[in-house]
């Protein structure tokens, strides 16, 4: 298929799927892979062991088991979050392009003063509100971070709107509906991936800092509250690599994937450097 | 009338991730002082690929085979910065696409003064860093606007105004004697022009030919075109590519008027339809570089291709005082 | 079949006064008022040069755009005044091929699933129905059935634009009107272009409507030629009488005498003005030209059967 051609022909794109994709797997089969119970209280402190690979918490929970348990946390708010803001994005940029006039101007508008609400203070504004759950994170992730890809895709559909192929279709006899699914969206699609992969990778560090600082939600497991606890009861301090080490070292592997993907696919949707990878 | 280019066998090949594109294979051509050469094909036949090795810019295609030698010197296997002695200075090029050869950032004057301070101080002038290196002092205003008004560009008022535009404010014609100016201030032995009328609207056209063939009175030309009006109101000697090789070559007037190749039969007879004429082309698509036909490249749409035409290898013969590149014909009598 | 009066397409350049406090507003004359009638089965060629405004009327005949003023007829019907119906049934009779076929063909498809859109978008035919006309089409143009699971990237320039005619012949269209059908391509090339879209006239009586700036290449195809210079026709003539053209400027595009128009290029520096003219707008370039050019615009005239001409050194018979 195009998509496994794609992923096979670019090294850097084969390397970040694969993080990622491994990610995943943990995350989805983390119930059935865990040696204990993440949750259940044991003795603490305890270095790497057979029986405690990543040894154990403060309070003797298996920090291997929390760290599988964490990637479920971190990757649904990610990909939630991701997806929330690419439809309000897509769906925004597409209509502000190809409508133009005056709905172009009061969606970018509002694209405007979106794009100056600074995420993190906005959580920790309502989190004084209301109580902190994985959901809220990811709402105001989303409903913040769409405005970037609402602008790319606009010009994007500018761009092809006035192309020789959507004149034609419409010449044709295509209505707006055709030449969006068909024309416009497979066109910017290669764009929505590169775009949704970032805002993947931005809400992870943000639900990451937010829990970090306190205001996650702490009846979860997530990789950025693994660091707060090793943080607050003195994981630094005492020097327990094992305890603050592997929740930050996924972050940054999990990211580092999804760039990889990221600058993959956008190199892939720059007409000019196309044609080269296409061969 | 000496000798001042002359290209024996080149072979250039460019590596791609499907295959090696063979883009000139086996091309020979004589340039002789004064006369204007002039080089017809369709794209994708090797024309400009040809033009921009001689200048050894044909990166990143490889010259694999053969030589060249210019002005009785071989630049066949010449140093880059030798290169960069004869490119411009003694061989200047005016490139194919007027709207992008300059650049969007300088005024006319900026770029002309350029051209004359490279050809008198060379690349590694310290100049180079100066803020005062766009500024052109008396002489050399005085040059430039000479060579502005060789190019056709003579008026007192709108001269100014021409200096300080910049490229985007100018039509395609004006470029166009922009980059004629540009390349005729470099005070070239051999001016190589590449398509220079194509794009341009009639009008224009005429005008940028009318200058070509002053300009032919004035130095060596070659001229690259499709474009059958072009080559034959200012060439004297016409080669006619196919597929990365020259098929037929000599005066212009023989092998425009009386073309005995297939292919240039077929090409020229395009564009000197009359009404009502019967068609004679056959259905020629793009040429596979890759993996070319054996034989003559252009047997399998030949319309007389005889069953040698696969075999063998063509070669040039001379035929009166043209050499072509078929094996309908042989070099003592002239087959049919 | 398709009858074009007086139309008009003003573009109007807006400067935005924030940023330029002296620039006015001002209007561009793309068409400027063009009458003409193409019959059926005929091969009426619109030629002119870049800028003269031939795009535009092309666009504006299958209401791309919207026209500043004036009418097309199709069939005794007006198509700016159809409804959203009628427009879809004359956008399936009348069939554009634009310039540059490499922009038109949507480079994520393939061959096949651009020669299927046209159905698709009318709801024509099943599938079968749908692979047995595409089949038929590729033929017509000559092109290799092997050529549909390619992406237009992989095509050569002629093959794209051959693409592009199949495209245009799936509705079975009554008119086709070409967009410089052949400009980019190489001369063989074009010929072939040129070759298959009058045999498609000779077999299935397709009308054609063929703009381009080549008047070389395309007269010996087309039966009547209308010549254009900034958005007015300023000649219009059958084909086989072509040689006795009047005016100054088609007769400068035909090459007949030397009627380089001198005073061009220094007035060009700029690219052109668009403020309005006077008079005639080809009087600064003209010869010929006498004291009424530079205050009446000329009407087009009928100075024999069949052949008009805009020029006051030509008046009517």
């Amino acid at each position: 298929m195009r998509l496994v051609r794609v992923i096979r022909s670019n090294p850097l794109v084969f390397s970040g799927v694969a993080i990622v994709g491994i990610f995943g797997i943990v995350a989805i089969l983390a119930d059935i892979m865990m040696p204990h119970d993440p949750w259940g209280y044991g003795q603490p402190f305890l270095a790497p062991s057979r029986l405690h690979l990543l040894g154990t918490n403060d309070v003797g929970q298996d920090i291997f088991s929390e760290l599988l348990l964490g990637s479920r946390t971190s990757l649904l708010i990610g990909f939630s979050a991701g997806i929330l803001a690419v439809v309000i994005g897509v769906f925004i940029g597409m209509i502000a392009g190809f409508r133009g006039g005056l709905i172009d101007n009061l969606l970018m508008g509002m694209t405007d003063v979106v794009l100056v609400i600074p995420a993190l203070p906005l959580v920790i504004l309502l989190t004084v509100y209301v109580r902190s759950n994985i959901w809220l994170i990811v709402a105001v992730i989303g409903l913040v971070s769409w405005p970037n890809t609402a602008r790319v895709i606009r010009s994007q559909v500018l761009t092809i709107r006035q192309s020789g192929y959507v004149e034609s279709a419409r010449a044709l006899g295509a209505d707006d509906g055709w030449l969006m699914l068909r024309h416009i969206l497979p066109n910017v699609m290669p764009l929505i991936l590169a775009k949704f992969v970032l805002v993947v990778a931005v809400a992870m560090l943000m639900e990451a800092s937010l829990s970090f600082l306190g205001l996650g939600d702490p009846s979860t497991k997530s990789w950025g509250m693994m660091l707060r606890y090793a943080y607050a009861r003195g994981g630094f301090v005492r020097g327990l690599w094992w305890w603050y080490t592997p929740p930050g070292l996924c972050i940054g592997l999990c990211i580092l994937g999804l760039m990889f993907i990221s600058f993959g696919v956008e190199a892939k949707s720059d007409p000019r450097l196309k044609r080269v990878l296409d061969r | 009338m000496s000798r001042l280019l002359e290209i024996r066998d080149l072979h250039v090949y460019f590596d791609t991730p499907r295959g090696v594109v063979k883009a000139n294979k086996g091309v020979n051509l004589e340039v002789d002082e004064a006369r204007c050469t002039g080089l017809m094909g369709e794209s994708g036949c090797g024309k400009t690929v040809l033009l921009l090795s001689i200048l050894h810019l044909q990166q990143p295609g490889r010259m694999v085979k053969g030589s060249m030698s210019f002005d009785g010197r071989d630049i066949t296997l010449l140093e880059e910065r030798e290169m960069q002695h004869i490119r411009g200075r003694q061989i200047a090029l005016i490139p194919q696409n007027q709207a992008t050869a300059l650049n969007p950032s300088y005024t006319v004057k900026q770029q002309l003064t350029e051209a004359i301070r490279v050809r008198r101080e060379g690349m590694g002038s310290p100049m180079i860093l100066s803020w005062r290196f766009y500024r052109p002092n008396a002489d050399e205003l005085r040059e430039i606007e000479e060579s502005l008004r060789e190019v056709g560009l003579d008026n007192g008022e709108t001269m100014h105004r021409l200096l300080s535009s910049y490229p985007h404010q100018l039509s395609g014609g004006i470029r166009q004697r922009v980059l004629m100016a540009m390349a005729l201030l470099m005070q070239p032995l051999l001016v190589m022009a590449d398509e220079p009328t194509t794009a341009l609207d009639r009008a224009t056209k005429v005008a940028v030919l009318e200058l070509l063939r002053k300009l032919r009175q004035e130095t060596t030309l070659m001229v690259v075109s499709h474009d059958l009006q072009t080559i034959r109101s200012i060439c004297d000697y016409v080669a006619i590519m196919y597929g990365g090789r020259i098929v037929e070559r000599g005066p212009s007037g023989e092998v425009l008027n009386n073309p005995r190749h297939p292919y240039s039969q077929i090409l020229l007879s395009c564009q000197q339809r009359r009404r009502g004429e019967p068609l004679v082309v056959p259905s020629i698509d793009t040429l596979d570089l890759i993996n070319p036909p054996p034989g003559c490249s252009f047997h399998p749409v030949c319309p007389r291709a005889m069953p040698e035409c696969a075999g063998f290898e063509v070669t040039e013969k001379l035929v009166g005082n043209v050499r072509i590149a078929c094996h309908l014909f042989t070099e003592e009598r002239r087959n049919c | 079949m398709l009858e074009v009066r007086g139309l008009k397409k003003h573009f109007t350049i807006r400067h935005n006064p924030l940023v330029r406090l002296h620039h006015r507003d001002h209007v561009v004359r793309a068409v400027d008022g063009v009458t003409f009638s193409v019959n059926e089965g005929q091969i009426f060629s619109i030629v002119g040069e870049s800028g003269s405004g031939k795009t535009t009327l092309a666009k504006c005949i299958l209401r791309l755009y919207h026209a500043t003023g004036g009418a097309v007829i199709y069939r005794n019907e007006s198509v700016f005044e159809m409804n959203k119906r009628e427009i879809i049934q004359f956008r399936r009779k009348v069939q554009p091929i634009f310039q540059d076929a490499d922009s038109t063909l949507d480079p994520r498809h393939n061959v096949y699933a651009i020669l299927e859109e046209p159905l698709l978008i009318h709801r024509l035919g099943d599938r079968t129905d749908r692979e047995r006309r595409i089949s038929a089409a590729i033929e017509k143009v000559n092109l290799p059935s092997s050529l549909l699971g390619r992406h237009p990237c992989e095509l050569s320039g002629g093959q794209r634009q051959r693409v592009a005619i199949a495209r245009a012949l799936l509705l079975n269209p009554d008119v086709i009107i070409a967009d410089e059908p052949i400009s980019g391509l190489d001369p063989v090339v074009a010929t072939q272009v040129l070759d298959l879209l009058t045999t498609l006239r000779r077999t299935s009586g397709i009308t054609i409507v063929l703009i381009s700036h080549d008047l070389d290449t395309i007269s010996y195809a087309s039966d009547r030629i209308a010549v254009m210079y900034r958005g007015k026709i300023v000649e219009m003539i059958n084909s086989d009488c072509f040689d006795d053209v009047r005016h100054p400027y088609a007769r400068f595009l035909k090459g007949i005498g030397s009627e380089v128009p001198k005073a061009r290029f220094p007035e060009s520096v700029h690219r052109l003005s668009h403020e309005k003219h006077e008079g005639c707008s080809y009087a600064e370039h003209c010869l010929q030209r006498i004291g009424v050019c530079d205050r009446t615009p000329p009407e087009l005239r009928q100075v024999a059967h069949g052949h008009h001409v805009a020029c006051h050194v030509f008046p009517g018979a």
